[in-house]
């Protein structure tokens, strides 16, 4: 008895022999689409790392509502607000306490590697593929390049652990002006990683110190990120006094979120608007994937490597159907109706998407990892994504596979004789 | 053609289905590829009946219209111009549908063998018991006792780059026949296989037909070992049936005429012509057939009952199966030589004067002899039967 039937199969597994002795062809069915579905993953996984990075920022913050310009756009635009807003929210019954951060982009000025025989301005710099795999050892002259700023009160830190632990420790320090904290997961070319071995740090045009680190994920918009206190933060990025701010951050009595909101909108002036922070986080995201180029980037991917897989499996396909026409046909004969072998054909388009999906996902494993270390980006697999892109493989084998039976109309029986 | 001349064509006694249920009745079939000025008429008003359990052979020259007509019957083409019916399902206005249901019901066997190369023979065998579902046991036990039979039981697991030309033939033919269908098709079946192989299936197809299943036979063949096997041989010739006789009625028929007296000599292929050409009828026991002394322009023989032949009034013989009896007065300018009167109910093949004429005109050989026999020079001087005075 064969297998099939100890299986209890009526049907013997055509579909399935046809890909497993299909040899090169079912070789390059499966690659082609494995490596479309590997660009699908990596574009997947591009797409959440805006995500995670889009409300990162919001995430390591303490706090339940949120108090920006009317202008604000994103976390990396906020605009300005007076920080006579908070004293105003304060003066609420629900709310608890109200924190202003500062924030905005500043240069910082990189240290050059190597430190003891840095390459000179006008010696022609390496190629883009060349640093990158070169990483941390690429040579590279003294430069200046924009990182993010963030100034709080040290009394008041606005953070979450474990960035409010980094601060706590480095506190004292932090009151000496000038001395600041550098996101240990910043780019390499800001210097976390010789931080020991260089000294001449700066932040715009103010020489500072880097008295510690805090651990913060890196983000599309910002490479690295500094905190340091409010009054370093008004001198160094030139705010004329810590009368305006950038955002306001509030927490509330526990349940009167959306209630505080509400008030704050109905007492506060027009100047300012007011978001509790699942609001907050929602539009960031929003504002990332939909609203830039950066989502919309990363969906056409996924489309275009969809098409690119059903391109594929489809050619291999319809070149396996035409060169067993005579096969297919005689099942025809026998009694097969179209929409039965439609069903093998679709069987066999799944298949090819079932092996290669298996295949990606072990290669975006690979490449997710790498990407991580290579990018700093944030990386995740995660459930839903897996899922989408299973969904998409299974889609695009069924829709492969029923494009594929227009080519058994070649199959002829009446030819047969 | 008209129905008249359909009905004279049915009634010829080697064109009668060989048994009461017939499973194949084409009724002025025409049928033509392309359109408008590239139209192409491949068959022509032609008339086939076919009873269930015969073993039918199409012979033709290539182009002669027999595949396509097999692939009408088969149901394989969609019907355009008369009547179709196959295993009593009119095919002439049958829709796709309808056609893939009677497939289920016909075994195709072509000359290629068109296997899957991915399946092993049990596979390939199992993708026709996958119409007829029944347990996964049962499918296989069904497509192992086939392949045994044909001789294949060591090889079931092969795959057919691992099989002979012949044994993958043989995994198509029991592809084909594995359902047990009521029809099956064959173009050259044993055109790739050696000549045990061939007998097996030969004997195989034969067994069906006159099995329980009475399977109905139509194979496309030049195989001289299939044409011994066949109840009937259908021969094409530009888009028409030519010739379609039922071997055995054709035999009995021939070896009556052969020992007519004044048909003696006349080869086998001229006999087949005039057998060809004769008509059947039926008798009551008392009817008298033929009168002594009547102008007769008919000639009879007998196939089935038994009738009493007088002379002068007196008993002289009986006329059983094979005999003959009967006179064309109008040629031989003689009277019926004899009273013969039904004792049974009888079958009896009949040529008429009109069908007597056409053969004799056809045929140069017949009339010569004839009017060598009319001239006296034939050492058989009487145009009767052997036992006349």
């Amino acid at each position: 008895m064969s297998l099939t039937s100890r299986l209890g199969f009526r049907n013997p597994p055509l579909a399935w022999r046809n890909v497993a002795h299909g040899g090169r062809r079912s070789l390059a069915a499966i690659s082609g689409a494995a490596f479309s579905l590997t660009m699908v993953l990596l574009q997947l996984g591009f797409l959440q790392a805006v995500r995670i990075t889009a409300t990162n920022n919001f995430d390591v913050l303490d706090f339940d509502v949120l108090l920006t310009s009317q202008r604000f756009e994103q976390f990396y635009g906020p605009g300005f607000l007076p920080l006579e807003r908070l004293r105003q929210a304060e003066g609420l019954d629900t709310v608890v306490a109200a924190t202003p951060l500062y924030a905005t982009f500043a240069l910082w000025r990189c240290p050059p590697n190597p430190l003891s025989d840095p390459p000179s301005d006008s010696a022609p710099s390496p190629g883009a593929l060349t640093r990158w795999l070169a990483g941390a050892d690429a040579p590279r002259p003294l430069q200046r390049r924009q990182l993010y700023v963030m100034g709080f009160d040290l009394d008041h830190p606005p953070f979450r652990s474990p960035i409010l632990e980094s601060i706590e420790v480095n506190k004292a320090r932090l009151r000496v002006p000038n001395r600041i904290l550098l996101n240990e997961q910043s780019h390499v070319d800001f210097g976390w990683q010789v931080r020991d071995r260089y000294h001449d740090w700066e932040l715009e045009h103010t020489a500072v110190e880097i008295v510690g680190g805090f651990s913060m994920l890196r983000g599309f918009a910002a490479d690295s990120t500094v905190l340091c206190s409010d009054d370093d933060f008004v001198r160094i990025c030139g705010y004329e006094s810590r009368e305006t701010t950038n955002f306001g951050l509030l927490k509330v009595k526990p349940g009167t979120v959306e209630a505080t909101v509400a008030r704050l909108r109905d007492a506060l002036p027009p100047d300012v608007r007011v978001d509790s922070r699942e609001a907050i986080l929602e539009e960031e995201v929003d504002h990332w994937v939909n609203q830039t180029s950066t989502g919309q980037l990363f969906a056409i991917g996924v489309l275009v490597a969809m098409c690119v897989a059903a391109v594929v499996v489809y050619q291999v396909l319809s070149n396996d159907v035409r060169e067993h026409l005579p096969e297919y046909a005689t099942l025809r004969a026998m009694g097969y109706s179209t929409l039965r072998l439609a069903g093998i054909l679709v069987f066999q388009s799944m298949l090819y998407m079932l092996i290669s999906f298996a295949v990606a996902v072990a290669i975006a494993a690979v490449v997710y990892r790498a990407t991580e270390v290579l990018a700093g980006i944030p990386m995740v697999l995660t459930r839903q994504n897996l899922a989408l892109s299973f969904g998409l493989a299974l889609a695009v084998g069924a829709v492969t596979g029923g494009l594929t039976v227009n080519r058994l109309r070649a199959a002829e029986p009446a030819d047969l004789f | 053609m008209s129905s008249a001349t359909f009905t004279t064509t049915m009634t010829r006694a080697v064109n009668l289905p060989a048994g009461g249920d017939v499973v194949i009745r084409a009724v002025g079939v025409n049928y033509a590829y392309g359109a408008g000025e590239t139209r192409t008429q491949v068959l022509f008003d032609n008339h086939l009946e076919i009873s269930r359990g015969e073993v039918v052979i199409m012979t033709g020259p290539s182009g002669s219209g027999k595949s396509t007509l097999l692939t009408l019957i088969g149901a394989l083409r969609k019907m355009q111009e008369g009547y179709l019916e196959v295993l009593h399902k009119n095919l002439s206005k049958a829709g796709e549908g309808e056609q893939v249901d009677l497939r289920k019901d016909v075994g195709f066997i072509f000359q290629q063998h068109n296997l899957f190369s991915s399946l092993s023979a049990l596979e390939n065998v199992r993708m026709a018991t996958a119409l007829k579902p029944a347990s996964a046991e049962e499918m296989d036990r069904r497509c192992v006792d086939i392949l045994t039979k044909m001789g294949l039981g060591d090889r079931i697991h092969h795959r057919p780059a691992e099989l002979s030309g012949g044994q993958k033939q043989r995994v198509a033919i029991a592809r084909a026949l594995v359902n047990q269908p009521r029809l099956v098709l064959a173009d050259e079946p044993t055109a790739s296989l050696d000549a045990k192989s061939s007998q097996i299936v030969l004997d195989l197809l034969r067994g069906l037909a006159d099995g329980p299943t009475k399977t109905t036979i139509l194979l496309v063949t030049h195989d001289q070992r299939v044409i011994d096997k066949a109840d009937r041989i259908v021969n094409m010739i530009g888009g028409r049936i030519v010739t379609n006789s039922l071997t055995k009625v054709a035999v009995r028929i021939v070896r009556a005429l052969a020992a007519t007296p004044w048909l003696e000599g006349l080869s086998e292929a001229t006999l087949s012509r005039i057998a060809n050409a004769m008509t059947v009828e039926a008798r009551v026991p008392g009817e008298t057939i033929v009168r002594q002394g009547d102008e007769c322009d008919r000639f009879f023989v007998v196939g089935s009952g038994v009738a009493d032949a007088y002379k002068d009034g007196q008993f002289d013989e009986e006329k059983c199966y094979g005999e003959s009896f009967g006179m064309i007065s109008a040629y031989f300018k003689m009277p019926v030589p004899e009273t013969v009167t039904a004792r049974t109910e009888m079958e009896l093949y009949v040529l008429t004067k009109d069908d007597f004429l056409h053969a004799l005109a056809e045929d140069q050989s017949f009339e010569t002899r004839i009017r060598s026999i009319l001239a006296g020079a034939s050492p058989v001087a009487q145009p009767s039967s052997p036992s006349a005075p």
